[in-house]
């Protein structure tokens, strides 16, 4: 008990690593969620794109698509320049981009009559291409009834906008399949795929750094020498990985739920319960590699660059970054050899749940026992390898 | 000056730590993104999904409705966006939807408005975008359907002779795209700067070890040093300058591997590539040799503080880049003080702009950063070489 002490003292020492990693990084998890819709996934929300309108033309014609397209999307405001067209296009901070062309309003009108073609509206679109292709639908769409209204009816501006627009009037009803199930909040879902990596990184640092001040020569050498028996000691260590590990968890998961999903507490229990569940077992997982690290010597620096490296390559590969949908099949296949990928997937599969019920709920737990087991694994291996590189040393 | 340089080059080569900050890391990561990044282009201009069709009565005498479904579902199509499958009656539909056999179904009301009913694990995993495509196809419909009624009932002769649905519908409008940057925009590229700023950024490491070799309590070898008849500041200058060097040539063959391999655009601007590839190590070096000069400084916190400054680059997915964006937007003067920002704002500029404004003031604040870095390092230098003697 007393170098179980010890050693979680040494763990609070670092202050900086545990400020670092465990405090700022979660944190960082906890404003990636809130920056995320916040709504829950339970009410359908229709796609809103960043919009802009250049309206070059400033007929009345020109005026009505601009408000037709703003309305419903995100009105971003762009100047016309060629600078800040490259700009809000490049970074995707506009999808679409339409520039209603000088003298539009008046060709539309005049090809009306004549039955031509009217002239063409440019568009920006950002690489977000499929939201191009919705606005595309709503522009063409709400031009030809102008253009329409203006074959047909015929009249001026004023009133073929007031005839479309009177046309324009009601949409298609879309609502969500009815589930019994509350589903989780899109933030903490968001926050808890991100977990991943500040569960991963701070706990496998906290521990290497741990293991590398434990196994410095002269300590080592006191901790043999001292009449304590080997499996009490290793029992002791093993506590302090496990002990860093629960704290990790239970820091970051205990902030996002309370931040983020405390509604869930009540409304959806097992799903959260879940989520924790996935996360705890990766903590383990990131436990027993930070303790194979210690085994097998590596220094202060190299675990850093491990602990990150590996961290961001699992939460990756794991799809907790972009969403397991994203990836490409031969990648999952690969993701299958990461724990990460399994509570990717335990999490995703608790956030739409549609009913608890035993026949959904334990292919997740199965999922989880997955990564527990890839934790247990790589704790035997490092298990073994102290134990043959305590022996190789002796000898 | 000559000699530290040497000297910190040797040691920096032998230490194994750069090599892995600077390249294997963005190597590795590039390695990953590549396989990640395959699919996403198709998922950023994917909209298509499965749509079930309820086929009863009020479907059959909503007027066009069936004519719109199949030219959005037509195969060889070029407004395909979805799939259809025809369902007898609403129960089979929604246990279809239910089974996940489809994404949505369409029902058709008493009155002959359309209702789509979308299932929350197609949300979940598509999000919104194909449901939204539907949705505004089948609002133009109706839109379209209303506007020929409404033509209609004042000239009833344009609907007899079929022109009053010709003027609607023969697409008389039509948009064309342009492109307004130099190259197309490219969802990745942000990815792969943000990661060769990262691994400058913890590129820093090597100036604040090559620093920290020359104080006088970094043993008898700082000490000697500390001692010899050249100025501190020379010293200084010539580890930062091994440093960079190092640095310099990781990230730049980690650059190249990331054109070379994983097809990175980087614009046809080569020089102006290296250029900022330089710039960017000087600062992360001279930033490491600062930390360097600061005793209770540990490597760890340096790439804690790089992995922070990422998030602000946009490195960690699609959430983080939003959050840097409204950063960006509201608190530009805090968004471009962050280094790691500018480093990937010299790529961005070169790949996007075919002006060199932007990029050459990036590159100037990256020096500047540096200067100031190196400033208040020699300065702390002398401190602590006074203070620990």
């Amino acid at each position: 008990m007393t170098t179980f002490r010890t050693y979680l003292r040494i763990f609070l020492s670092h202050r900086v690593y545990i400020a670092i990693y465990l405090v700022m990084l979660s944190l960082v998890g906890v404003f990636i969620g809130l920056s995320a819709s916040p709504a829950a996934t339970g009410e359908y929300q229709e796609t809103s794109a960043n919009v802009a309108v250049i309206d070059r033309d400033g007929s009345e014609l020109s005026s009505a698509l601009a408000r037709r397209v703003l309305a419903g999307n995100n009105q971003v405001d762009v100047a016309d320049e060629r600078r800040a067209i490259q700009d809000s296009v490049a970074r995707d901070r506009v999808s679409y981009l339409l520039v209603i062309p000088r003298g539009w309003g008046e060709g539309l009108m005049d090809a009306a009559r004549q039955g031509g073609k009217a002239p063409e509206l440019e568009t920006y679109v950002s690489y977000y291409s499929g939201m191009g292709r919705l606005l595309d639908i709503e522009v063409t769409g709400y031009a030809d009834g102008l253009y329409g209204m203006a074959a047909t009816l015929g009249g001026g501006a004023a009133e073929v906008v007031s005839a479309t627009d009177d046309a324009w009037e009601g949409s298609t009803q879309v609502s969500m399949v009815e589930q019994v199930a509350s589903p989780l909040p899109a933030s903490l879902v968001t926050a808890a795929e991100f977990a991943s990596y500040p569960i991963f990184s701070s706990a496998m640092v906290c521990i290497a750094v741990l293991m590398s001040s434990v196994e410095r020569r002269p300590v080592r050498d006191r901790r043999l020498a001292s009449p304590e028996s080997a499996r009490t000691r290793n029992l002791a260590l093993l506590g302090a990985c496990a002990t860093i590990g629960l704290v990790t968890w239970a820091w970051t998961f205990g902030l996002e739920v309370l931040v983020l999903g405390r509604s869930s507490l009540a409304d959806s229990p097992v799903q959260l319960a879940l989520v924790g569940a996935a996360l705890l077992a990766y903590a383990l997982v990131a436990a027993s590699v930070g303790f194979l690290a210690g085994q097998l010597g590596v220094s202060e620096s190299a675990a850093n660059a491990l602990a990150n490296i590996l961290g961001m390559v699992m939460s990756f590969l794991g799809g907790a970054w972009t969403g397991l949908s994203l990836l490409p099949d031969q990648l999952v296949a690969v993701a299958h050899f990461t724990p990460a990928y399994w509570v990717t997937r335990v999490v995703e599969g608790a956030a739409g749940m549609g009913r608890v019920t035993a026949k959904n709920v334990m292919p997740l737990v199965g999922d989880i026992g997955i990564c527990a087991l890839f934790g247990i694994a790589i704790l035997l291996v490092g298990l073994v390898l102290g134990r043959s590189r305590g022996r190789s040393e002796l000898a | 000056m000559l000699a530290s340089l040497r000297s910190c080059v040797l040691s920096l080569v032998r230490d194994k730590a750069l090599l892995v900050w600077a390249l294997a890391f963005p190597v590795i990561m590039t390695l990953i993104f590549m396989g990640m990044f395959s699919g996403i282009g198709g998922a950023y201009s994917a909209v298509g999904s499965t749509l079930g069709v309820v086929r009863d009565a009020n479907y059959d005498a909503a007027v066009g409705l069936d004519e719109t479904i199949q030219a959005i579902s037509g195969p060889e199509s070029s407004d395909h966006v979805c799939d259809v499958t025809y369902y007898d009656g609403a129960a089979d539909a929604k246990a279809a939807a239910s089974a996940g056999d489809v994404d949505a179904y369409l029902t058709v009301s008493g009155d002959g408005m359309p209702q789509l009913h979308v299932t929350q694990a197609s949300v979940a995993e598509g999000g919104s975008l194909p449901t939204s495509v539907l949705s505004e196809v089948l609002d133009t419909y109706l839109h379209t359907r209303s506007a020929v009624e409404r033509v209609a009932a004042t000239r009833p002769e344009l609907l007899a002779n079929g022109r009053a649905i010709e003027a609607f519908t023969s697409g008389a409008v039509q948009t064309v795209r342009l492109s307004a940057t130099k190259n197309p925009p490219s969802p990745d590229a942000r990815y792969y700067y943000a990661l060769l700023a990262m691994a400058a950024g913890m590129g820093a490491t090597a100036g604040m070890e090559s620093a920290r070799r020359l104080l006088p309590t970094a043993g008898p070898l700082g000490a000697r040093q500390t001692l010899a008849a050249v100025p501190r500041w020379r010293m200084l200058v010539g580890a930062l300058l091994g440093a960079w060097l190092c640095e310099f040539v990781c990230l730049l063959v980690a650059a190249l591997f990331m054109w070379g391999a994983a097809g990175v655009p980087f614009g046809d601007n080569a020089p102006g590539v290296v250029g900022a590839i330089a710039a960017s190590s000087l600062m992360a070096c001279a930033a490491g040799a600062l930390c360097g000069t600061v005793p209770r400084m540990e490597t760890g916190m340096i790439s804690g503080i790089t992995c922070l400054l990422s998030l602000f680059t946009g490195l960690y997915g699609t959430a983080s880049q939003q959050l840097a964006d409204s950063i960006e937007a509201a608190m530009p003067v805090l968004a471009h003080a962050n280094p790691l920002w500018q480093t990937t704002n010299c790529f961005y500029a070169l790949l996007y702009y075919d002006t060199p404004d932007a990029f050459l003031a990036s590159c100037a604040a990256l020096l500047g950063m540096a200067l100031a870095f190196i400033a208040v390092a020699s300065l702390r230098m002398r401190r602590t070489s006074y203070d620990h003697l």
